[in-house]
């Protein structure tokens, strides 16, 4: 009786410290005291934010939000004022309402064409590096093809294959940027492939595939993240360029490159057709910037204070 | 020197690595390991010792499994572990386990002390129920409050422990111990060295210890082998070793263990060890040896009993 009532007790404590163990393992992801610390890493996380909430929100932000609300012809190329915060465009439709819908495919895109990179790549380096050799070997030429392409190129003969569009744009971001992802990973495995811990679960029977998940993988989240918030910024940069080289979105989409692209036809007159879709990429690009360096120190063991 | 009991035993182990040009010609042979053979009886402790790079983590690691021969046999209790793969190998796996050097680097560092002691349960498929785990951790002296914690907010000596408890927990016959207490303070060297100790006595362990530090392995060990450029120049009892070493280089390594009562001249080598790119004709210890003669240049000497267990590989010894 007592016997029993002691193991019940010994359980119970034990998963007590099993919980603890779990919530102190979500701590250490990222350190949110480290992340704090910086101002203007704050600053892109507020950026961020702000983007994804315009962007989940778009139809209740903006003023006009179908396509052909607020347009009539009578009403083009007006200046900001207090009906249109960003004025009108060259159809009479609202500028504002069109960036704030702009957020929305941005966004997408960029998760969309960096959750395909990831996919693509991180498999790919992790083989690659882990097992070395002529599977290396391999796998890494087939980066350096891909790497080849420039990515402008690739989206024109990929939409004059499947047409213009954004799932094109998506399609040629995705195969030109992975090859990044793959030497990212590829350097991290390469490394902790000879790392005692890996020996050690070698040791005890472990399989390549549990090794790869259990010890590779976890182990170059971090590197990961903080390229993959970099390159959030740098995706939404090419899609714009391609919705402004006329390959990407294709009107009336309301993306910001395209925006761009028909607003520089009326810069002179009407500047802020351009100007506040270009202002938008910037801001973006910005704060995924400003958040990736801020994880980047987060990180990086060597900058991380003991 | 084949003993028909033998636990552990290692037939003639070599590991060169071998640099080649474009056109597969051999451009350089680093001979890591070259020619090792020992045997272990169950429920000894066999200690290796050497200086760095002289072969002794290499000669683990192959035992271990985790680096190929080039070529060599090791048996354990008759089974020839050198020709198995796969499914076959993962399933004598929990048989031998290694402690790692640098306890530290031996554990995941995402991974908390719970995360590291149920590794080796789910590797080999078994349930790890905290009667178990709790059975380990109180083995190995560790304290049921640091489950939650991560292997860096361990001190050296728990790192240790933890690393060790791992390795009980596949319930091994052979621990391989490279250099187990060289990355540890003094004080919680001698904890580690009497845990090793009480569980070698507990279990009926069979230990391979691999370390530079020649008192740990007179402490730890039965008998000690001493490697010299990836070749072992003399292997004994350790009472006898230590007393009377008879190969010269034995000699020059224990002549440097400061002694209380003093005496006993101190033998300083000249030169260094030679590149294991180029290793000296015949005997490998003559170019630093100060009894060579040109005798030595001509065919390796190989080990030979001076009675009582007691091998040493030298001409004139």
């Amino acid at each position: 009786m007592g016997m029993t009532g002691a193991r019940v007790n010994t359980s119970g404590r034990f998963e007590r410290l099993r919980r603890a163990c779990r919530t102190i393992r979500k701590r250490a992801g990222v350190s949110w005291y480290q992340l704090r610390r910086n101002r203007l890493t704050m600053v892109g996380l507020a950026i961020v934010m702000l983007l994804a909430l315009v962007a989940v929100f778009a139809p209740f932000i903006a003023p006009y939000p179908g396509d052909e609300e607020g347009t009539s012809l009578g009403n083009r190329l007006k200046p900001p004022s207090r009906e249109h915060l960003f004025g009108t465009d060259d159809l009479g439709r609202d500028v504002f309402s069109r960036v704030v819908l702009g957020a929305r495919i941005s966004l997408r895109v960029g998760v969309i064409a960096i959750g395909a990179t990831m996919a693509i790549g991180i498999p790919i380096g992790a083989m690659a590096g882990f097992f070395g050799g002529w599977v290396d070997e391999a796998m890494m030429r087939l980066t350096d093809i891909c790497l080849a392409f420039p990515h402008l190129m690739l989206a024109l003969a990929i939409s004059a294959a499947l047409g213009s569009g954004l799932r094109s744009a998506m399609l040629a971001i995705s195969l030109t940027w992975w090859p990044w992802y793959a030497r990212l990973v590829r350097g991290q495995a390469l490394q902790l492939r000879n790392q005692p811990f890996v020996y050690a679960a070698r040791s005890m029977g472990a399989t390549d595939a549990d090794i790869i998940l259990r010890h590779i993988l976890p182990n170059c989240i971090g590197p990961v993240i903080v390229n993959a918030s970099l390159d959030m910024g740098y995706i939404i940069l090419a899609t714009a360029s391609l919705g402004f080289i006329g390959v990407g979105a294709q009107a009336p989409t309301p993306e910001w490159g395209l925006m761009v692209s028909t607003g520089r036809k009326f810069f002179l007159t009407s500047p802020w057709m351009a100007l506040f879709p270009g202002l938008a990429i910037f801001v973006a690009v910005l704060g995924f910037n400003l958040l990736g360096d801020g994880l980047r120190d987060v990180f990086d063991p060597r900058s991380r204070p003991r | 020197m084949p003993d028909a009991d033998a636990f552990l035993s290692v037939e003639n182990l070599k590991k060169h690595f071998v640099k080649r040009d474009l056109f597969g010609r051999e451009v350089q042979r680093l001979r890591a390991v070259d020619g090792v053979s020992f045997e272990v009886g169950r429920g000894e402790a066999l200690g290796i010792v050497g200086e760095s790079g002289c072969g002794k983590t290499t000669t683990a690691m192959m035992i271990m499994r985790l680096i190929e021969p080039t070529s060599g046999r090791v048996r354990l209790d008759g089974r020839d572990l050198t020709g198995l793969t796969g499914e076959q190998l993962r399933a004598v796996r929990p048989r031998f386990q290694m402690v790692f050097q640098d306890p530290g680097a031996a554990l995941d560092p995402r991974m908390t002390v719970y995360d590291a002691l149920e590794e080796p349960f789910r590797i080999q498929r078994k349930r790890a129920t905290p009667d178990v785990i709790e059975g380990l951790m109180h083995r190995v002296g560790l304290d049921g409050e640091h489950l939650e914690r991560f292997a860096h907010e361990l001190s050296g000596g728990q790192k240790q422990r933890l690393v060790i408890a791992r390795a009980l927990a596949m319930e091994p016959a052979l621990l391989v111990l490279d250099e187990p207490t060289s990355s540890l303070d003094v004080n919680v060297q001698a904890q580690i060295l009497n845990l090793l100790g009480n569980l070698r006595r507990q279990m009926g362990l069979t230990y391979v210890l691999i370390s530079h530090n020649l008192g740990v392995v007179r402490h730890v060990a039965d008998r000690v082998a001493v490697m010299y450029l990836g070749r072992i120049v003399e292997v004994g009892p350790v009472g006898a070793v230590f007393a009377s070493p008879l190969h010269p280089y034995t000699r020059a390594l224990f002549s440097a263990i400061p002694s209380v009562r003093g005496g006993g001249e101190r033998i300083v080598l000249e030169g260094d060890v030679p590149n294991p790119l180029r290793v000296p004709s015949g005997c490998r210890f003559r170019t630093r040896c100060p009894h060579s003669s040109p005798e030595c240049s001509i065919g390796e000497p190989e080990l030979t009993d001076r009675g009582n267990g007691h091998f040493v590989a030298c001409s004139f010894a």
